[in-house]
């Protein structure tokens, strides 16, 4: 065969955005538009989320390192400069907390037995009353969020219409499969709605965690006294006292109302005064982390073991069984106590509060059955002939592993570990109920509710109801964005079987 | 149709040289030898085969499903351990090969599989398919070998050569002088000579020799791809598409292309048609024998198909039950077979004049247990030419017949996997589905006139099967079979 041909050679992506960059430019023009709104909190998160103080510790005491002291600091002076930018989505150009002006309100009046009382307000955006302010900021953060992935799938268009070779890929029936699917297409909305709650937190809350629930005694705030008509000053603490929801009498701050310190209180109050959709919103940031970290290692392990075990099958595969079966054996509940309750005094036990401690048990304890899941799928496929035909022309297993085996297996461990991160969020919350989870002030669901356990029948019945709702809706959505991508992979499995796995994950706290 | 497939006049002619390539010496392969939890004896699919493959030639090895010839032809490729004999390949004994050798000599070997729909991963394009072998294997590689100067003093660098010395310059890919002349270029080689820059350096009382390619390993696999393609006969756009867009001999080409994309000498060929239809069939023969000519390719063609191992192989062997039976020029052994097996196969080609008388022969029963295969021929228990001992000759037919059943009866039932319940109700002397050789017995005999001599054989193997109902060890069922034998049922 005549191996000199005038065939093109293909280019790489890079050389085909070069050859017609219209739409790849037009693109990322949006995008970075997009990105520019909220650059300032980008490098915010940055600055805040690793602990940079522990690792600059570390590093820079490896004595050759240490020279590098300046240009560490320098670093750091710039991302702080760049976490100070101003961005869209903040509190301060959009500010909720302020207080109504005297001279009474602007505008009275009863529509339909609703009265409508209509307050200039000093502090707030543009001197509207705080809810209204709250909620465009909210309808705001939602917005963007949508906004964003609207673009992503659309540059997905445009890679797909512009400088994509193949014309058709397997993935391409898996998104149109996704497309018709409304039970996973309601299960994307919710989690879309609660991821964006946990990373839009500080900014979707009334007010933030710091004034209101860390130090409230070093915060002050401004009201209107509507007896004296003055504006007077007082502690954070005091007006938490005053604001209790404790269902008897008045001592109970609803769902959607303001206290007497013209603070506005979408959920309500907790029973010590504090707002409830400040805590929810930081407590999703606390769901989302423990439930990611802990099906990311169950994950790895799980997706490892059954790919090595199906592979090399024999001896490996009877001790990987025997490995999961031991840890199934075991009551999950009294071990996780048992080890929250030992490992609870060491440094593990002060990140994030607890938080990644739990990660970690449920992590580690969570994945025989994901391994369970994906091990028949694994064995399946490592029969297939082009296995064989890998091993005959001398690729190695690891290669064979990651090409030839793990495409088809992970969709279903992205099923069956959507599925379980229901049950995770349920366990953590559980385990905060029984006062075993994540530690005080850091706000977890599950405490909300055990708080306000004893007020469900009274009119103080949102502290525990509300959370408990968006628990359910939560893990719903889990459930139902996992049936979406199982139905959209594979679209001969029926629907039968997972949902029951399903139910099981969720309960075994 | 452009050429007839079971054109049987047509005699295949390639470039057969005589040299043997592949040598099979007493080879097994055994399944469960590891004895497992409850030990038992391992299936023997391949047990002590002895063959050899010329170069050029197409060998066809056939059989009926089950005999082992798949599992021979993964042996061969090493995707199977031997448990005992050796493959020789070029003068190497492979099955002793392991690690970087091992993978270096997968480079000359290459299998098509017979299911070309399972064979192609199909979450990946055709490029991707057919480039992974190069990839696997850092492909290219240039032999360069440089002319007028003693091998020992020349060093060679560049990222994708390697140097040869003087005997290996037919094979090699360049040849160049000392003045970075490039003398040759092989015409199959990936790159065209402008597309390479070649420069040459005294040092140290040697020639250095720096060759390098304009273009990158990705650049030339993806070309090299895309020529092979054509090659097998799609088209190049065919590269981003994904295997089940094909039809099935399309998929079987592509399987075809990359077993070829490492220029392999030796292919196995596991029934690389016999998923296919027909028509499609004609095209895929035709295309592997056009690649063999072209290439100088050796091939194992796998098949049960006689039509087409007729049609493309120069030698054939059958098998049976892991033994080779017969093994020769594949006319000769069509025209006339020496072994009965060959024999009984080749009456079940189907005619296609149905005015044709044919002598056809069935075969009584199926092929024994590879498990417990018979001493001697394997091909015994079912064989219609086999001869009576000399005592027996008169022995009336039907008789003859009976008493092979109910050899077969006894074998089947030592054969027989129990339950646990079964094995608690023998060990408790209760009824078993095993019980009952007295009613066997009169079946097979009851309307027959058995000779005195023959009866108190039977009746004595009968009587060991029902007390060996209890403890039924292979030991006894020797006894059974020597019982037999010793009164000259054999």
């Amino acid at each position: 065969m005549s191996q000199q041909t005038t065939h093109g050679d293909d280019a790489p992506l890079l050389d085909r955005i070069r050859e017609n960059p219209q739409p790849a430019i037009r693109w990322a023009a949006v995008a970075a538009v997009l990105l520019a709104l909220q650059v300032g909190a980008v490098f915010a998160a940055m600055m805040e989320l690793p602990p940079w103080d522990t690792i600059a510790g570390y590093v820079l005491g490896v004595p050759l390192l240490g020279a590098l002291e300046p240009a560490f600091s320098a670093v750091a002076g710039v991302g702080d400069r760049l976490a100070d930018v101003p961005t869209l989505l903040s509190r301060e150009l959009i500010p909720n907390r302020g207080h109504r002006v005297g001279n009474g309100p602007v505008f009275e009046t009863t529509i339909a037995g609703f009265d409508l009382v209509y307050w200039q307000w000093d502090g707030t955006f543009l001197g509207l009353p705080a809810a209204v302010a709250w909620f465009v900021r909210v309808a705001l953060v939602y917005l963007y969020a949508f906004v964003w992935m609207g673009w992503l799938w659309k540059g997905y268009l445009v890679f797909r219409e512009n400088y994509r070779y193949a014309d058709w890929t397997p993935a391409d029936d898996v998104i149109d499969r996704m497309r018709t699917h409304r039970w996973g297409q309601f299960g994307f909305v919710v989690i879309t709605l609660f991821v964006v709650m946990a990373l839009f937190a500080p900014a979707l809350g009334p007010t933030t965690f710091d004034e209101n629930i860390d130090k409230p005694y070093s915060h002050e705030l401004e009201y209107l006294d509507k007896e004296t008509g003055e504006v007077e000053t007082t502690l954070v603490g005091n007006a938490n006292l005053q604001s209790k929801s404790r269902g008897s009498g008045n001592e109970n701050i609803g769902v959607g109302s303001y206290d007497e310190y013209d603070r506005w209180h979408p959920f309500g109050t907790l029973i010590n005064g504090k707002d409830l959709f400040t805590f929810i919103a930081l407590g999703s940031r606390v769901s989302l982390f423990i439930g990611l970290v802990a099906i990311g290692i169950s994950s790895v392990i799980a997706f490892g073991l059954a790919m090595v075990s199906a592979y090399y099958k024999g001896p490996v595969d009877l001790a990987t069984v025997l490995l999961s079966d031991s840890i199934q054996a075991m009551p999950r509940l009294l071990v996780l106590i048992a080890a929250a309750v030992l490992l609870g005094e060491t440094w593990i036990a002060d990140i994030y509060n607890g938080g990644f401690l739990l990660a970690l048990l449920f992590g580690s304890w969570g994945w025989p059955g994901l391994w369970r899941a994906v091990r028949g799928p694994s064995f399946q496929v490592v029969e297939r002939e082009w296995v064989d035909a890998a091993r005959s022309y001398g690729q190695t297993p690891r290669r064979i592993m990651q090409k030839h085996m793990a495409p088809y297996v992970v969709g279903y461990l992205l099923i069956y570990a959507s599925m379980s991160l229901g049950g995770i969020i349920i366990a953590t919350s559980a385990l905060s109920f029984l006062g075993l989870g994540i530690t005080q002030p850091t706000p977890e669901w599950g405490r909300a509710i055990s708080m306000g356990q004893e007020y469900i029948a009274t009119q103080s019945w949102h502290i525990s109801i509300i959370p408990g709702l968006l628990i359910v809706i939560v893990v719903t959505g889990f459930n139902a964005l996992g049936d979406g991508i199982r139905d959209a992979i594979d679209p001969q499995s029926d629907s039968g079987g997972a949902s029951g796995e399903s139910a099981a994950a969720g309960g075994g706290a | 149709m452009s050429k007839p497939v079971y054109d049987q006049q047509e005699t295949t002619t390639t470039d057969r040289t005589g040299e043997t390539l592949v040598e099979v010496n007493d080879l097994k392969t055994y399944y469960g030898s590891e004895g497992g939890l409850f030990g038992g004896d391992p299936v023997k699919a391949v047990d002590g085969v002895s063959f050899s493959i010329e170069q050029g030639e197409t060998l066809g090895l056939v059989g009926e499903s089950g005999c082992g010839k798949t599992t021979l032809g993964r042996t061969l490729m090493q995707l199977e351990t031997a448990t005992s004999g050796e493959v020789s390949y070029a003068g190497t004994d492979i099955t002793t090969l392991d690690g970087a050798e091992l993978k270096q000599w997968r480079q000359n070997v290459q299998m098509v599989f017979q299911d070309p729909d399972s064979s192609l991963n199909n979450r990946m394009t055709i490029g991707e398919i057919v480039r992974e072998p190069l990839d696997v294997h850092g492909w290219p590689t240039f032999e360069v070998g440089v002319q007028g100067v003693d091998a020992e003093t020349v060093t060679v660098k560049g990222d994708m050569v390697r140097h040869v010395a003087e005997a290996e310059y037919e094979g090699s890919d360049l040849i160049v002088t000392k003045d970075a002349q490039l003398v040759h270029l092989r015409e199959s080689a990936p790159v065209d000579s402008s597309e390479m820059t070649i420069r040459a350096s005294e040092r140290d009382g040697g020639v250095e020799v720096e060759v390098t390619v304009d273009k990158s390993k990705a650049q030339l696999r993806r070309r090299r791809v895309r020529n092979l393609l054509e090659t097998v006969g799609l088209q190049e756009e065919h590269y981003y598409r994904y295997p089940h867009q094909f039809s099935g001999g399309q998929q079987q080409r592509i399987g075809i292309a990359r077993a070829l994309a490492l220029e392999p000498d030796f292919v196995v060929l596991d029934e690389p048609v016999s998923a296919l239809d027909a028509s499609v069939q004609a095209k895929i023969l035709n295309l592997l024998e056009d690649l063999q000519d072209e290439f100088g390719l050796t091939y194992l063609f796998i098949a049960h198909d006689l039509s087409v191992v007729r049609h493309i192989c120069d030698r054939v062997a059958v098998m049976y039950l892991g033994n080779v039976m017969e093994l020769g020029e594949t006319e000769e052994l069509f025209t006339d077979p020496s072994n009965p097996y060959t024999h009984s196969l080749l009456s079940a080609i189907p005619e296609p004049d149905p005015t044709v008388e044919k002598d056809r022969i069935t075969l009584r029963g199926t092929p024994p247990s590879p498990r417990d295969p018979p001493t001697g021929c394997s091909f015994t228990t079912r064989c219609p030419m086999k001869i009576r001992p000399e005592k027996y000759r008169d022995i009336d037919e039907e008789l003859w017949t009976a008493i092979e059943v109910f050899r077969e009866v006894l074998r089947e039932r030592v054969r027989a996997e129990r339950t646990t319940t079964e094995r608690i109700r023998e060990f408790l002397d209760m009824d078993t589905r095993f019980a009952g050789i007295d009613e066997i017995t009169e079946e097979l005999f009851g309307d027959l006139d058995v000779p005195a001599e023959v009866e108190t054989h039977i009746s004595e193997a009968a009587s060991r099967v029902a007390d060996g109902d209890e403890a039924r060890g292979r030991g006894r069922r020797r006894g059974e079979r020597e019982g037999l034998s010793r009164g000259g049922v054999r």
